[in-house]
């Protein structure tokens, strides 16, 4: 056993609004640089549609992630050779078209035009080519199904559907959404480590953040393409690619990482996961609808003492594993089971987990009258949001996986309503209950963990022990005198 | 005792005579004609001049070296032979007497087995076709053409477009 600490987290989408104040926190802080305008290191997407930049999710056409070829794991994208083929012509990127062309308003237009008969507007103008555009695209430009002809009729999830499915999803009225807010997935099988030429990109050892070396970075952007969340990006301006960092500034500093503090919904939950390394390839070679269980499998009990015992060894700090302890992370993923990883099938195995949303579910034709556990239970299969649908999403295709977790999360339901409305019969909560499989104990700790707890519950920043870390590769005196505010340095031709 | 050593000797002066007179002809022989095989070692370089001076394949070109042999700072050697004959082919490589070419050759002369070599050389392939048609200026050309040939048809795959082929889609149905 090779066990690691991983700062992971956890989205509740039953709880996203689509409000996108992750985004715009995020992008204040990290993203508000030249170049970097249609960088959205945290993006919030409408369910079903194309996402951003479109169509990312399409592997044929992007080549993102690893396959399975014979018993070995390989890149999409292709190993070394067919890296350094393609070095200068890389084919699998995402056009500008694809993410969106920058944009901004010609505001000073309103105060300073000539006096006339016309009311003076801000024309949009390319933050590219400081012409006149026409907006066509934006990275959240599906929203709330708006353009669904285009964007969520084509999305690759809803493709794979029957025709019958499709007229479910998108009947009039009856129109079914959810927002999925992205950001990188600190994946434990990350491509883009393995597909990056210049060897800029690493995974920190202590607590699992993936991040790009500023100084190493040449551009070479495969990276780009072998994420299959899309989630590098290119920086035009600075001729380096850069990622979501997890804040880990802001973590070094006990603060939760901004798109997490500032959330309305309270959707995120972060904290540590340890998982076993020497897995990692077992796992991301199991088939798709394993890879979900299995990812699940890989990570371990923080209270096991054989895990603590091999933990220490590894000299892992014993405030880590006191944070593992305290995790919200480890409740959701492995002991409720209600968190599910973003397309495992990519095989990145992504430590960023998902409650898939209820909602849709609930909402069927009898106008929330339901009356019995099996009623919920039957309507799973006929809910507006197909169940393939999201077992495409977060299951690799396992309509089980996605099944049982519903089965828990009514469950929550049915026993609280039972307590609050009183309207439940008893066998009826205890069939819910059998069915889930969880005890009523659980079930509450599941209902406060989703709606009553405070930040500091919610997220569960560890101690990062950078003294520590820094300790491990040079003399801590040293690294104050030399690194100081860090090493970056300005490149040839501009930030 | 006398005589018998007077016949001694003159059997030891004709043994040797007769053994150089039997070697003669092919000495001879060799010394006009010259070694075509050791005449293309110099030309191309393979072989060094005794002299040190540079062989003949790095200014000039001539048929039978293929594309990379055809240098073209000295003039093209195809209808030396044929121009000048045999004399003067020699006469021509005894003084080299080209301003660019005295520079070279005047501290480092060819030696006359050099020269007759070369000759030898000149002669056997007087009648090989003239210098190939692709100079090597037409051959690296080429291959710059046919190398962004292959980077522009690898590109031809490259950032296609994900976004405006469903909007152009969605159009065409519409029939707008």
């Amino acid at each position: 056993m090779d066990i690691r600490a991983q700062v992971s987290s956890v989205f509740h989408l039953d709880k996203c609004i689509g409000c996108h104040t992750c985004s715009i926190a995020c992008k204040n802080l990290w993203t508000d640089r030249r170049g970097n305008e249609y960088m959205w290191w945290n993006n919030v997407e409408t369910k079903p549609g194309t996402g951003y930049p479109t169509k990312w999710e399409d592997q044929e056409k992007y080549n993102g992630g690893w396959e399975r070829v014979g018993t070995q794991l390989r890149l999409k994208q292709g190993g070394k050779a067919a890296t350094i083929g393609k070095i200068f012509h890389n084919p699998d990127l995402p056009t500008m078209d694809d993410y969106y062309e920058p944009f901004t308003y010609k505001y000073a237009d309103l105060t300073n035009a000539p006096a006339g008969t016309d009311q003076p507007t801000a024309r949009a103008v390319s933050m590219v080519s400081g012409k006149p555009m026409k907006i066509e695209a934006g990275p959240n430009w599906d929203d709330d199904l708006s353009g669904s002809t285009v964007y969520a009729a084509n999305d690759p999830g809803v493709i794979e559907l029957s025709a019958e499915q499709q007229q479910q999803l998108f009947t009039i009225e009856k129109m079914v959404m959810f927002h999925l807010p992205r950001i990188c997935n600190h994946c434990s099988n990350p491509a883009c480590v393995a597909s990056c030429p210049s060897g800029a990109i690493y995974k920190r050892g202590e607590d699992g953040i993936v991040l790009i070396n500023q100084d190493k970075c040449r551009g070479w952007r495969m990276c780009v393409s072998a994420c299959p969340y899309k989630k590098t990006y290119y920086g035009w301006s600075s001729g380096k690619s850069e990622k979501c960092i997890l804040c880990f500034p802001r973590q070094e500093a006990g603060e939760a990482p901004a798109c997490f503090h500032a959330c309305v919904g309270r959707i995120r939950y972060l904290g540590v996961l340890l998982y076993d390394a020497d897995k990692i390839e077992e796992t991301a070679m199991k088939a798709d609808g394993e890879l979900a269980a299995a990812q699940r499998e890989m990570i371990l009990d923080p209270f096991d003492p054989q895990v603590l015992a091999a933990a220490r060894k590894g000299g892992m700090a014993e405030q880590i594993i006191k944070a593992a302890q305290k995790s919200p992370v480890y409740k959701f993923v492995k002991e409720w089971g209600i968190a599910l990883p973003l397309h495992p099938e990519f095989r990145t195995l992504p430590m960023l987990f998902y409650v898939p949303p209820l909602l849709p579910v609930l909402s069927t034709e009898h106008q929330g009258t339901q009356k019995l556990a099996d009623d919920f239970f039957t309507s799973l299969e006929q809910a507006r949001l197909p169940l393939m649908y999201l077992a495409g999403l977060f299951a690799g295709g396992n309509e089980e996986e996605v099944k049982a977790v519903y089965r828990r999360l009514i469950a929550v339901r049915i026993q609280r309503r039972a307590e609050t409305v009183g309207d439940m019969a008893e066998a009826e909560v205890a069939k819910a209950r059998e069915l889930a499989g969880l005890d009523s104990k659980t079930l509450d700790a599941i209902y406060r963990m989703t709606s009553l707890t405070r930040i500091k519950e919610r997220i569960q920043v560890p101690p990062m022990l950078r003294e520590q870390a820094v300790e491990a590769g040079m003399d801590p005196e040293e690294y104050k005198q030399s690194m100081g505010f860090g090493s970056r340095k300005a490149p040839k031709r501009r930030w | 005792m006398k005589i018998r050593g007077w016949r001694t000797n003159l059997f030891r002066l004709i043994m040797p005579l007769a053994f150089l007179a039997f070697l003669l002809p092919g000495f001879s022989a060799m010394a006009v004609e010259g070694d075509a095989t050791i005449g293309g070692q110099l030309y191309a370089g393979s072989r060094p001049m005794a002299n040190g001076g540079a062989p003949c394949i790095a200014c000039h070109a001539h048929p039978g070296f293929g594309a990379a042999g055809t240098a073209s700072y000295g003039p093209d050697l195809s209808n030396l032979y044929t121009d000048y004959g045999a004399e003067g082919v020699a006469g021509v490589l005894e003084s080299l007497a080209f301003p660019s070419m005295e520079a070279i050759f005047a501290s480092r002369p060819l030696t006359a087995r050099e020269r007759l070599d070369l000759s030898a050389f000149f002669a056997q392939t007087a009648d090989r076709k003239t210098a190939p048609a692709i100079s090597l200026a037409g051959l690296i050309l080429l291959g710059v053409v046919s190398v962004f040939a292959i980077v522009a048809l690898l590109g031809l795959r490259r950032l296609k477009g994900v976004r405006q082929p469903l909007i152009d889609q969605v159009r065409k149905q519409r029939g707008m």
